[in-house]
């Protein structure tokens, strides 16, 4: 049973490299925009101002 | 990054998808829940599998964000009722065994895919820093979840037929051999 559903997984594969590029495409897109996603919000982090000190007033 | 996808010749390796297959075909076990077990432990073997086959190993944490499904606190609540329905559904799913044909075929495609995806993940080296691997498997599941039609759903469906007329043959000759008794 499993030969037989090797070889055809084996002929199939040989037509189906144009269709696992996309998917590849995809898979390596899908990760860069994580990537930018990460980096914009390490960057917001970063950026974000100093917490303000609070300010002293003279007692009245 | 290109935009074009580069069109390499992808050739064909059972090691890397033999556990994807046997992972998709597990559903068609006629046994509640054995089935669903067996598909856990395929789809368990499916990242240190593909990984050894690329002379790699991976930390048991990218093991577990490769592995891990969705989980919520309200899905962590809802265990037992899903238990019990997953239990109705893979009872009704015996009797009714033309769902099943269905449900394995996506299972399989899903799985051809994953291990597609898995492969690439580690050629790339995508899974070698701990910090890059949570966001590789974040953006394997993702990819995972876009995929709803694919030229692999016919070829699913031609091996899920060689494998019914196996059974089918199975129980037949099974039959014979406890009538000739």
């Amino acid at each position: 049973m499993m030969a037989r559903t090797r070889s055809q997984m084996a002929t199939a594969w040989r037509d189906l490299s144009g269709y696992f590029a996309q998917i590849g495409a995809q898979y390596e897109q899908q990760l860069e925009q994580l990537h930018i996603a990460r980096l914009q919000e390490s960057l917001v982090v970063t950026d974000a101002p100093p917490p303000t000190l609070p300010t002293h007033t003279p007692d009245s | 990054m290109n935009d074009e996808p580069t069109i390499r010749d992808d050739k064909f390796e059972w090691a890397i998808y033999v556990d994807a297959t046997l992972a998709g075909l597990a559903i068609l076990i006629p046994i509640p829940l054995v089935d669903v077990l067996f598909e856990w432990i395929f789809k368990r073997r499916m990242p240190q599998a593909i990984a050894r086959r690329n002379g790699r190993t991976l930390s048991p944490d990218t093991v577990r964000q490769l592995n891990r499904s969705n989980f919520s606190c309200l899905g962590c609540l809802l265990w037992p009722l899903e238990l019990v329905w997953l239990l109705l559904k893979r009872t009704y799913r015996t009797i009714l065994y033309f769902l099943t044909v269905k449900e394995a075929t996506d299972k399989l495609s899903y799985y051809w895919h994953r291990a597609y995806l898995l492969n690439k993940m580690l050629e790339r080296g995508d899974l070698d820093h701990q910090e890059n691997a949570a966001l590789a498997a974040q953006a394997l599941h993702q990819v995972l979840e876009s995929v709803t039609t694919s030229p692999l759903t016919q070829l699913a469906q031609e091996v899920i037929g060689n494998v019914r007329h196996i059974l089918r043959s199975s129980w037949r000759w099974l039959r014979r051999k406890q009538k000739m008794k």
